[in-house]
């Protein structure tokens, strides 16, 4: 599994995470954010893209103690209609205030089953 | 067994079962007959009648340009979408705000005979109203949601129980990772088998409910050539139009019915000659198999109009796939009416599958 570093400011406002749908399948999500160095679950989310609002969460306050954190987010995908090389794709956007701090992709080819995909980012102060 | 062997026998007739000789040209009047129901896919390729393995089907902006910068312009054949083409990715709540859009489908073409005058097409095809569009069924959405929610449960518990903090995941031994990861894998295709079944029950329940649904489809194209490829002299050389409309008949029926109009030129040279053809179709039975009667009226200025009945049976063998046996009458002007009869197999590209009307 890889593990991006997103490198964010301690000292500044809210870190958000967000879940950006980009291609037009049934998308569903976990969002975990692991405590640094311990299998403790700081914070659970879990949504779809069944409805139009943002799927974006607030990290807990103050930002410096989300250091050495890791969010996980763990995507199932079901196309309603799958057609042959049928691409999906799944952002993780992560933001602090007006700043994108990094940006992961969930990319691949979606089967007529359910397929399924995680994507991993640990939060660094810097 | 009794469906396999009714299918066998039927993919038997399709194979051996070629129009016999005499009748060609009635073949052709029935096969006109099924061709006005369907809106071409890509009106432009109809016009200029292209070869379809040398089509570009770009999916992004960067494969259109790389495919027309890498080819011949005067040999190319293109088609694409451009709402998704040029506004990029979409989710699908943007995709059901924007259906209609989405549908457009542009189809561009040129041919150049060996010292001959170059002939430029551009078509245009819209889905106006498909109600048996997955993405914009809204209750089958919803159980696919449910499904795909049971999923992400399953790997969600599966993940914090068995592998917990990712960084420390990785710290352990291969060979410790290796038995976890499958102990994950095992914990959610537990769950995902069972819901991919019920994924497949809800895909064909959708199909088999809303193959008769309502749907307008509209499509034209011109034809211009030009004496050299600077198109300085472009002249339309021929227009067509199509449009086809469907409606449900109680819970197992269907009605179609589709029009197409054009003009060619004259003798003279002169865009003045114009032809048609209407044609109505009606369905009973289901997505799996259904029998149809319909009629076909054909016409063109200077020539006797050629009028078709028609009816027969559809029995889908697979997925896009579909074996049809028909019969009918064909009468032009007023001469004596003529019986013909055929069986052929048919199936649809997955372009093609995505226009439930070319799919019939």
């Amino acid at each position: 599994m890889a593990i991006q570093d997103i490198r964010f400011d301690p000292n500044g406002p809210s870190i958000r995470a967000a879940v950006v749908f980009r291609t037009p399948q049934v998308v569903s999500y976990g969002l975990m954010l692991w405590e640094s160095g311990s299998n403790d679950v700081v914070m659970e989310e879990k949504g779809n893209s069944e409805n139009p609002e943002d799927d974006a969460y607030s990290l807990p306050m103050p930002a410096r103690d989300n250091n050495g954190r890791i969010l996980e987010c763990d995507l199932v995908i079901v196309s309603p209609d799958p057609k042959p090389s049928e691409k999906y794709q799944v952002d993780l956007v992560v933001s602090q205030g007006a700043s994108e701090l990094g940006k992961l992709s969930a990319m691949g080819t979606v089967s007529a089953k359910t397929s399924t995909d995680t994507l991993f980012a640990k939060l660094v102060g810097a | 067994m009794r469906a396999y062997w009714g299918r066998a026998l039927i993919v038997a007739l399709a194979v051996a079962g070629m129009p016999r000789a005499g009748q060609a040209d009635l073949s052709d009047s029935l096969k006109a007959a099924r061709l006005d129901l369907a809106v071409p896919q890509a009106p432009a390729f109809e016009l200029l009648d292209v070869n379809p393995d040398a089509i570009l089907r770009p999916g992004t902006f960067r494969e259109l340009a790389v495919g027309l910068g890498s080819g011949d312009l005067r040999q190319a054949s293109v088609e694409f979408a451009p709402v998704p083409l040029f506004a990029g990715h979409q989710s699908l709540t943007e995709y059901q705000r924007s259906r209609l859009w989405n549908t457009w489908r542009v189809s561009l073409a040129t041919q150049t005979p060996e010292g001959g005058a170059v002939s430029m097409s551009a078509g245009l095809r819209v889905s106006i109203i498909d109600r048996s569009d997955p993405r914009m069924d809204r209750a089958f959405l919803h159980q696919l949601y449910g499904a795909a929610d049971r999923v992400r449960d399953a790997m969600l518990e599966a993940n914090k129980r068995l592998r917990g903090n990712p960084a420390l995941f990785e710290a352990k031994k291969q060979g410790e990772k290796d038995e976890i990861q499958s102990q994950i894998n095992a914990a959610v295709a537990a769950v995902a088998t069972a819901e991919d079944a019920r994924i497949d029950s809800l895909r064909e329940a959708q199909r088999q409910s809303h193959w008769n649904a309502p749907i307008l489809e509209l499509a034209f194209a011109g034809v211009g050539t030009s004496a050299d490829s600077s198109f300085k002299a472009l002249h339309v050389a021929r227009y067509a139009a199509w449009l086809t409309g469907g409606l449900p008949a109680g819970q197992r029926g269907q009605v179609l019915a589709g029009a197409q109009a054009g003009l060619v030129p004259d003798v003279n040279g002169a865009l003045k000659r114009s032809q048609g053809a209407a044609s109505v179709r009606a369905y009973a039975g289901s997505n799996e198999v259904k029998g149809f009667l319909g009629g076909n009226l054909r016409w063109a200025n200077g020539t006797l109009p050629v009028q078709a009945a028609h009816f027969g049976m559809e029995l889908r063998l697979v997925p896009g796939i579909w074996a049809e046996i028909n019969a009918g009458i064909t009468r032009e002007g007023s001469t004596d009416a003529k019986w013909t009869s055929g069986v052929r197999l048919r199936y649809a590209t997955p372009e093609e599958r995505e226009s439930k009307v070319s799919a019939l």
